[in-house]
């Protein structure tokens, strides 16, 4: 039994899942951003509880974990699902947590006595989440995609569901499925992890120019 | 209870001020970061005495006997290693305060009386022994009383070593086991009150191999024998070292109500398999009793064990981390809550 988690990083990125813990390595090291450590809410608990209920478990006494006290910066990461019920409920865990809560989505933060900011994805004024930020990027890849995967949701009526999220998710799910026949089970973030997917396009420079901003955003400029 | 440790040159601490502890406080760090330290911090602030340093030379492993000669240099080696940086020109300071019965002070410092000049060894010494400077123990005991000791090195020997009453503390080293006797009688005392059947129990339901604990003589001494159901009782020792200390601790909780119980590497000796229920049971006896812990700790899995104790009496524990950077420590502190949420997502919090 080994301890699997401590700080070694000044910035810390918590994130929902897999997919955009992958994502945001490959942007950042793509893109030659600065460097954050990374971590999905599904990684901070026994139950592998992830998405946005999870913060409250990851958040919860992350300030007895080693090296939390170099950390100079705490990003978190979360779909903007719906305007504004997604960012309300992050105003509830960070009300759950005893903690100063946000009044808008671009407020600089105090996140265990850090600094931090919020992202929500794919922007704070718009809905939607790391797959709707993705698909110019997987259009572009696959061109096909734009002409296939609407069809094939019509046919299914996948595209009638009520959910949004689950809509984009088939949405990108059929895409990789239908294009990727080395291994069609792969997810959206093992791509960007494995080098399939580029992080290249401009889709993703709002993401990558907020990170690149993030220490002057929080006025954390004089890191050592 | 101890509500408050304020500390000044002592051991590697040049300022330290803690408060705000619970029932169980588990203390981590790496090696040399000064969890022993602060363990001894508390000791001494409980009960800060000449004799009470030579102990904690013994505990650190500087051999028990001392061949005293009337010599600046062999009388300050007794003293200067609980001098921050050895600097014998500071002046040390440990308190504690608390509930009744746990508020002690003491400061130790050169600069008191000077020594007579007495002779050793009824004048076999060729020329006049030298003055000695010699070190002073001041403060207020548990009592409230004042008091001041210079401990010189007469022909009697060196002393004198007590000051006043100190706070109810032991100490449970991770080298040195409590004698035997002291154990024993420890439990003898429990006997005669009735009160003994619960930490029976206890250790028997924890470790089924034992049906009975009690006291037999060995070569004039009392021990504590179990009975593990063969045809004679085994010294407990004899049958684990591991049960030895768990009882050893049990029994020092049992026996030191309102006081204080520190615990040196509690995880040494004991079966991973088995530290649940040592936290589980520490931390009943020490609600039964009243009694304080701070527990040192190198081991993840005895943290671990801890998980699913704090869970329940997250009010009762709290984690302690000693640091060292650049060479000066530093402590942190954590409440039960953040604790356990830490342990809950597999962070390494030690």
């Amino acid at each position: 039994m080994a301890p699997q988690y401590a700080f070694s990083e000044e910035r810390f990125i918590l994130c929902e899942g897999d997919d955009d813990k992958y994502f945001l390595q490959a942007l950042i090291k793509q893109r030659g951003l600065p460097s954050f450590q990374i971590r999905h809410t599904g990684e901070c608990n026994e139950k592998g509880t992830g998405g946005t209920g999870g913060f409250l478990h990851a958040l919860n006494g992350i300030q007895a974990i080693s090296g939390f006290d170099q950390v100079k910066g705490i990003l978190l990461v979360t779909d903007n699902d719906r305007i504004p019920s997604s960012f309300k409920s992050m105003q509830r865990i960070f009300r759950r947590l005893s903690l100063p809560k946000p009044n808008n989505p671009t407020d600089v933060l105090t996140i265990c006595g850090k600094p931090g900011a919020l992202l929500l994805i794919p922007h704070h004024n718009t809905p939607g989440d790391l797959e709707t930020l993705c698909w110019p990027a997987i259009v572009e890849k696959w061109p096909n995609a734009n002409v296939c995967v609407p069809q094939f949701l019509q046919c299914t009526g996948a595209d009638k569901w009520t959910k949004p999220a689950s809509i984009n998710k088939a949405k990108l799910r059929s895409a990789i499925v239908g294009n990727h026949e080395k291994d069609p089970y792969n997810t959206l973030g093992l791509l960007f992890k494995k080098g399939v997917l580029s992080t290249a396009h401009n889709c993703f420079d709002d993401v990558a120019q907020f990170l690149s901003d993030f220490d002057r955003m929080l006025g954390i400029l004089a890191f050592a | 209870m101890i509500d408050s440790l304020i500390v000044k040159n002592f051991r590697c601490f040049e300022s330290l001020e803690l408060r705000d502890f619970a029932r169980v406080n588990i203390i981590v760090g790496e090696n040399a970061s000064g969890k022993t330290a602060l363990l001894e911090s508390l000791f001494f602030g409980a009960g800060g005495s000449p004799d009470m340093a030579l102990r904690l030379r013994g505990w650190r492993g500087v051999e028990p006997l001392v061949q005293l000669a009337r010599s600046n240099d062999l009388y300050s080696t007794l003293w200067q290693e609980l001098f921050f940086n050895h600097d014998t020109r500071r002046r040390i300071s440990a308190e504690i305060r608390g509930s009744a019965g746990n508020n002690y002070k003491v400061e130790v410092f050169y600069g008191g009386p000077e020594s007579s000049r007495l002779p050793l060894n009824g004048g076999l010494v060729s020329k006049e022994p030298p003055l000695l400077r010699l070190i002073t123990f001041k403060g207020r005991d548990a009592a409230g009383k004042p008091f001041e000791v210079t401990p010189d090195i007469t022909p009697a020997g060196l002393g004198p070593l007590a000051t006043g009453e100190g706070a109810p503390v032991l100490f449970f080293s991770s080298t040195i086991r409590p004698p035997a006797t002291e154990t024993a009688q420890r439990f003898s005392n429990l006997r005669k009150e009735f009160k003994h059947q619960l930490l029976v129990d206890a250790v028997v339901n924890e470790f089924p191999i034992i049906k009975a604990l009690d006291i037999e003589i060995e070569s004039g001494t009392s021990y504590i024998f179990a009975d593990i159901g063969g045809s004679r009782k085994e010294r407990l020792g004899m049958v684990s070292g591991g049960l030895d200390k768990l009882v050893n601790i049990l029994i020092g909780i049992q026996t030191t109500p309102q006081g204080t119980i520190l615990i040196d590497e509690i995880e040494n000796g004991i079966h991973h398999t088995k530290l649940e229920g040592l936290w589980s049971l520490f931390r009943q006896f020490a609600d039964t009793n009243d009694t304080q812990i701070f527990a040192s700790t190198h081991s993840w899995e005895c943290l671990k064990a801890a998980q699913s104790v704090i869970k329940q009496h997250v009010a009762d524990f709290s984690l302690i981390r000693a640091k060292s950077e650049d060479k000066r420590p530093s402590i942190q502190q954590f409440d039960g809550k953040q604790l356990l949420g830490a342990l809950k997502q597999g962070g390494e919090i030690r």
